[in-house]
């Protein structure tokens, strides 16, 4: 491998003499130090694995494979992984703006490259770096709705996701061998990091302030989903209290088209697939029948989530009566047109036959708002807001 | 203050790691490719490097750029403390633009986006500033009592 190594060497070309690129350039500020970079990048590579583990997770609760059942209990679980997820990805800017920041003068170091390995390592970089920036703009345009590109956002996020954590694992290889060395206090600084800063911040300070401004992020959006919080959410694109009967809503009756066949009197709910003889409800009906109260929160994948007091069917007692064997599964519809993503949704055993899984007739004491889903709607504990149905019009057993 | 201009030595932990990497790199695009109609592979990679090259040539030369003029204009010990106030303004700026343009409002849904974000910024960075000129404050009678 050495006549390679030397073959890139000589490619790298030499230093220039004059300019910011100048060799050394960067070497009087103790911010560039590896240090920093090695601190900042032990955090990042936490926040990156944290969520990533809560996407995959979110994305397999939403695509379960055969091996795959997410229980419906805990009830507020995937409040918590889908909260954390998000708040984790602010957190992270400020953080992976920083050690972009730190390192940044090595891009321009001399010789470039010194061997196969550091062009191998520096190549790998560009998953990394363009990933991480893309996962976190493209979060942070998803949770205000805001769609500036053609591709799928779930898609492109989950792409991008692998891609980054790919590179990130090379990085972490490529960087174990100095890992140590730059976190050992002794030899990396002539100064005391703590020292008073005679000239602008020192690194323990860079440290307080990137973490402050991560911490500052925090505060003004996870008011979203943490309800004590919701008046410093200055930043938050949901507030938990604000919207029609007093939570968000994602998608309205009118963007789904289905206004007219909600409030038509011809409106049936009805139970089929795998029982006995298929049975079909008017409004009426479902009212008149034993009604179950649940108190479970709307969580979005967007990172919001508001506690509702839920009134409606018992799944659970629907399906038993309908005939159907315990433990089958489910499949709800929407008055959606077919074909989008949303329409439907399924409940494996744990889901479709918890005692908290309810055809929601009323929220918060009042009957359902069209654009909550009126006049019937899935609501189940432990799921994704995209998962609990709107506009219900079948329940299919499986 | 010189740090070794260290040549990186890569271990086997490095070698380990490449094709672990690389599956995960696979996963992604292979992804990428099977889902092309979702995932429009080539507006998905215009972004990728698309962001990557605004930072490295627009957001990461300003900051340097800033942080050169902050060098020349202040000095001493405010200057860590007006850097701390621009690194909080910066990042909570950049953050908030889609949330004070509202490009992803529905005139059909109010819950979205609910708030005031331009006075939400507003109010962040009044309070960042606040605590800056409090802090250079103190700095500057701290140096005037001790000269």
């Amino acid at each position: 491998m050495s006549r390679l190594d030397d073959l890139v060497r000589e490619l790298s070309g030499k230093a220039p003499q004059k300019g910011p690129l100048r060799e050394g350039a960067f070497d009087g500020s103790r911010l560039h130090q590896r240090r920093i970079a090695a601190i900042l990048g032990i955090v990042l590579g936490v926040s990156f694995t944290v969520c990533f583990l809560t996407g995959m997770l979110s994305h397999l609760i939403q695509y379960p494979p055969s091996w795959f059942a997410w229980p419906a209990q805990p009830a507020g679980l995937y409040r918590f992984t889908q909260g954390l997820h998000v708040a984790t990805g602010i957190a992270s800017i400020p953080l992976l703006l920083a050690k972009l920041w730190t390192v940044y003068p090595r891009l321009f170091r001399f010789p470039p490259l010194t061997s196969v390995a550091h062009l191998i390592e520096r190549v790998a970089l560009s998953p990394l770096v363009a990933g991480a920036l893309f996962l976190l703009f493209s979060g942070i345009a998803s949770i205000t709705r805001w769609n500036p590109w053609p591709f799928s956002f779930p898609v492109a996020h989950y792409v991008a996701a692998w891609i980054t954590i790919g590179g990130l694992i090379i990085h972490l290889g490529a960087k174990a061998s100095v890992l140590r060395p730059a976190l050992a206090r002794a030899g990396t600084d002539h100064s005391d990091p703590a020292a008073t800063p005679s000239d602008g911040l020192s690194r323990r300070g860079l440290l307080a302030v990137v973490f402050g401004a991560a911490g500052v992020l925090t505060l003004v959006t996870i008011g979203q989903t943490v309800r004590p919080l919701e008046w410093l959410g200055l930043l938050a694109p949901r507030k938990p209290t604000v919207g029609p009967q007093g939570f968000p809503v994602n998608k309205t009756a009118q963007s789904a088209g289905i206004t007219a066949a909600a409030t038509s009197p011809d409106y049936r709910l009805q139970v089929t697939g795998n029982i006995a003889t298929p049975r079909t409800f008017t409004l009426d009906d479902l009212r008149a029948m034993p009604q179950r109260e649940v108190t479970l929160p709307i969580v979005c994948v967007d990172g919001w989530s508001a506690n509702v007091h839920w009134r409606g069917i018992s799944l659970r007692d629907l399906l038993g009566s309908a005939g159907a064997t315990e433990g089958a599964t489910v499949e709800v519809r929407s008055l959606q047109v077919a074909g989008c993503r949303y329409c439907t949704s399924e409940l494996n055993a744990s889901h479709a036959w918890d005692e908290e899984t309810v055809l929601a007739l009323e929220a918060n004491g009042d009957v359902l708002d069209l654009d909550h889903g009126f006049p019937v709607r899935l609501i189940g504990p432990n799921r994704p807001g995209v998962m609990q149905t709107k506009w219900v019009t079948e329940v299919v057993v499986r | 203050m010189n740090e070794p201009n260290e040549d990186p030595t890569f271990g086997k932990l490095f070698w380990l790691s490449l094709p672990v990497g690389a599956v995960f790199v696979a996963v992604g695009a292979i992804t990428a490719l099977r889902q092309h109609g979702a995932s429009q592979p080539v507006a998905l990679v215009a972004f990728l490097v698309g962001l990557w090259l605004i930072h490295d040539l627009v957001v990461a030369p300003t900051v340097f750029a800033v942080g050169a003029g902050l060098r020349h204009r202040v000095g001493g010990r405010s200057r860590a403390i007006v850097q701390a106030a621009l690194i909080v303004t910066g990042v909570v700026t950049l953050v908030s633009i889609p949330f004070v343009a509202g490009w992803g409002r529905d005139p059909q849904n109010p819950s979205l986006l609910p708030g005031n974000y331009a006075a939400g910024l507003f109010a962040i960075l009044v309070a960042t500033w606040v605590i800056a000129g409090v802090s250079l404050l103190l700095v500057w009678r701290r140096a005037k009592r001790t000269p």
